[in-house]
């Protein structure tokens, strides 16, 4: 019977029929599902045990409970442990106790029975009213009341929150340290109260299913937030190049439209680009130079400027004045900078030419040049200006000897008297009508200057000796016939040689020759003249610039 | 004119960072609104399984007890337990 009983419900441990005197006369062991009926020289006398006095008292009927402990066999503790509630009703036979049948309920297989659902997730715990574990999943947990080494196993200790919670409700969760706890209370009668109060469930919170869901809302948010960074990266970038675009415009138009000028080119040159202040300039309009090349512009190179220019683009800019004509025909000149415009492989893509108009400052320059250079009185240009052009043809002739130039100085006869006798204001007045003689007389390619009081020098490029002498003999004739110009003129000739100095001192001495001749007279220096020769010689030695500068020389030239 | 285009270019930042600070704050609440969702779910997945054990678990217990209680009381009748041998009590250590 007692197998059938063990084997039908697996939750016992172990059944047994002790005699009225405590002593087993059966008893069924279930190890492990080996249910075996244990032989009679190992049965044992059990009338010690606190259990069968507590059986003893008993009434006829009555099921009695012994409070679960750990199983006892031979005086030893059964490997491996087992706890067990002892189940306990006496036998009666004819009013007459006969013994006692003793079940005990294994507490580990009854949570092993109870339990609907093996999990590893999952821990199952049987726990009696103080909060000592007496049935687990986990057997380390199981009666730590019972081994000193196992105490921090009861709840009140190991999980004083959860257990006052417990106390204080039937059931309930409490979720703590990423474990969540269920708990309710077995409402079991008295007699099999002693095998538990509550059953407690426990579960980490956290699985691996919602640590993955996790895991992806993580990547995800990890994948929106940088969509979020590289769309906002990309508009700030967006927003920033606008603004710089806006601000390079603005720059640039503050540029294009300020006091210099500027041309926008493409690499041949032809206009895409101008500004107000060219077209002022220029007298063109944009609309009229565009796709033009900048020919059209007027502007004057020479050759040798072209070849500066270009060497100086390749190096990417060019800086220099430039004169140029505008629509109507007037000079105009500019202080112009070319910067070459390359796109990143470094072809040229665009010249930007921007300028300013120098033309008052170059006609102010040219004026204060005219005056620096020409005399006030008369117009003709002074002695700074003959020297340095007779320097030039000096050097013409010294570079070219085949190359005839010629030098002439006119005096006018007695003019001292004409100041004397008629005043400065009529000598002035005879000094201008004879530049202006001299200047209608002359070819422009001729310079025409007043080196001095009532001196005027001739230079006649172009022109040999006889030619020069020539066209003085005209004008001195002309002058002679003349009622505009009532006085009479000297005049010196030489030839323009290698050295200035000498030309002018030659044609000085021919202009002494003629004054000592008499005057009104045109005389030209002749090397073979001893007369030139030894005062030639005389004013080197003596080193007079002008050879009738000094009055005092006549008397020592005429006793030479 | 520079500051119309400064006052416009402040507008359109001040745009551009509302509608990323609202796509930023819409983007914090949809990803706050999911760990939510999940830490709900499965909190109501353990509530629900949790009490579906415990009801299973207290259901089988009372049909266990109530075998073991049937079991006990019907013990002592089934069987004539008074004939079985008795031993001496010296033959028998007691433990």
């Amino acid at each position: 019977m007692f197998y059938f009983i063990m084997k039908n419900e697996n939750v016992y441990s172990q059944v047994r029929y002790l005699d009225d005197s405590g002593i087993e006369l059966i008893r069924v062991n279930n190890n492990q599902n080996s249910i075996e009926r244990v032989p009679s020289t190992q049965l044992e006398n059990k009338s010690k045990r606190p259990y069968f006095s507590y059986a003893q008292q008993l009434k006829q009927g009555e099921i009695g409970t012994w409070p679960v402990e750990i199983e006892i066999e031979n005086g030893q503790i059964t490997k491996p442990i087992k706890t067990s509630l002892r189940i306990i009703t006496p036998v009666y036979n004819q009013s007459m106790r006969q013994g006692y049948i003793v079940v005990n309920l294994s507490v580990s297989n009854v949570l092993k029975a109870i339990e609907a659902m093996q999990s590893d997730r999952f821990i199952t715990r049987i726990i009696d009213k103080n909060g000592n574990i007496l049935a687990s999943d986990d057997p380390s947990e199981e009666l730590g009341h019972l081994f000193t080494a196992s105490e921090q196993y009861n709840l009140a200790n190991s999980l004083p929150a959860l257990w006052q919670q417990i106390l204080s409700s039937d059931d309930g969760r409490l979720t703590a340290e990423d474990t969540t706890y269920s708990y309710t209370e077995l409402e079991l009668s008295d007699v099999y109260a002693p095998l538990g109060k509550y059953i407690l469930i426990t579960t980490p919170t956290s699985s691996a299913f919602v640590a993955e869901q996790k895991n992806n809302l993580l990547t995800i948010a990890s994948l929106l937030l940088l969509l979020i960074l590289g769309v906002c990266g990309y508009i700030f970038k967006l927003f920033n190049s606008h603004e710089n675009s806006a601000m390079d415009q603005q720059l640039m138009g503050a540029a294009f439209n300020g006091v210099a000028g500027v041309i926008i080119t493409d690499s041949h040159f032809r206009l895409i680009k101008t500004n107000k202040e060219f077209s002022r300039v220029s007298g063109f309009t944009q609309h009229e130079l565009m796709g033009e090349s900048l020919g059209k512009l007027n502007i004057q190179f020479t050759q040798a400027e072209m070849t500066t220019i270009r060497h100086h683009l390749r190096q990417d800019n060019w800086q220099g004045e430039v004169i140029g004509q505008d629509k109507q025909g007037n000079q105009y000149a500019l202080m112009a900078r070319i910067q070459v415009l390359r796109n990143s492989l470094g072809a040229i893509k665009k010249y930007a030419i921007t300028f300013t108009d120098i033309t008052h400052r170059k006609q102010l320059e040219e004026t204060l040049r005219n005056q620096s250079e020409s005399d006030p009185l008369t117009n003709v240009w002074n002695r700074r200006k003959f020297d340095s052009e007779l320097n030039n043809l000096s050097v013409y002739t010294k570079r070219y000897p085949n190359y005839h130039a010629c030098l002439g100085i006119i005096d006018i006869d007695y003019f001292k008297k004409i100041n004397d006798n008629f005043g400065h204001d009529v000598g002035d007045s005879a000094l201008k009508n004879l530049a202006d003689f001299l200047t209608s007389q002359c070819r422009e390619t001729d310079i025409i200057a007043r080196i001095g009081g009532e001196e005027f020098a001739i230079l006649m490029p172009h022109t040999s000796l006889e030619q020069a002498a020539a066209v003085l003999n005209r004008i001195k004739n002309n002058i002679d016939a003349s009622t505009l110009m009532p006085f009479t003129v000297s005049a010196g000739i030489s030839r323009v040689q290698d050295d200035a100095t000498l030309a002018f001192k030659h044609a000085d001495i021919a202009l002494y020759s003629a004054k000592a001749a008499g005057r009104n007279l045109v005389n030209s220096f002749d090397s073979n003249s001893v007369e030139h020769k030894t005062k030639l010689a005389l004013v080197k030695h003596l080193r007079v610039k002008h050879a009738n500068d000094d009055v005092n020389l006549l008397p020592i030239i005429q006793h030479v | 004119m520079h500051n119309t285009m400064r006052n416009k270019n402040i507008r359109v930042f001040k745009l551009i960072s509302s509608i990323i600070l609202i796509f930023g704050i819409s983007f914090c609440l949809y990803i706050f609104n999911q760990y939510q969702r999940i830490e709900d779910d499965q909190l109501t997945r353990i509530n629900n399984s949790h009490a579906q054990r415990l009801a299973l678990a207290s259901e089988r217990l009372s049909s266990v007890i109530e075998e073991v209680d049937d079991m006990i009381k019907k013990s002592p009748l089934a069987h004539k337990w008074g004939f079985l041998p008795k031993r001496p009590v010296q033959e028998i250590t007691p433990h």
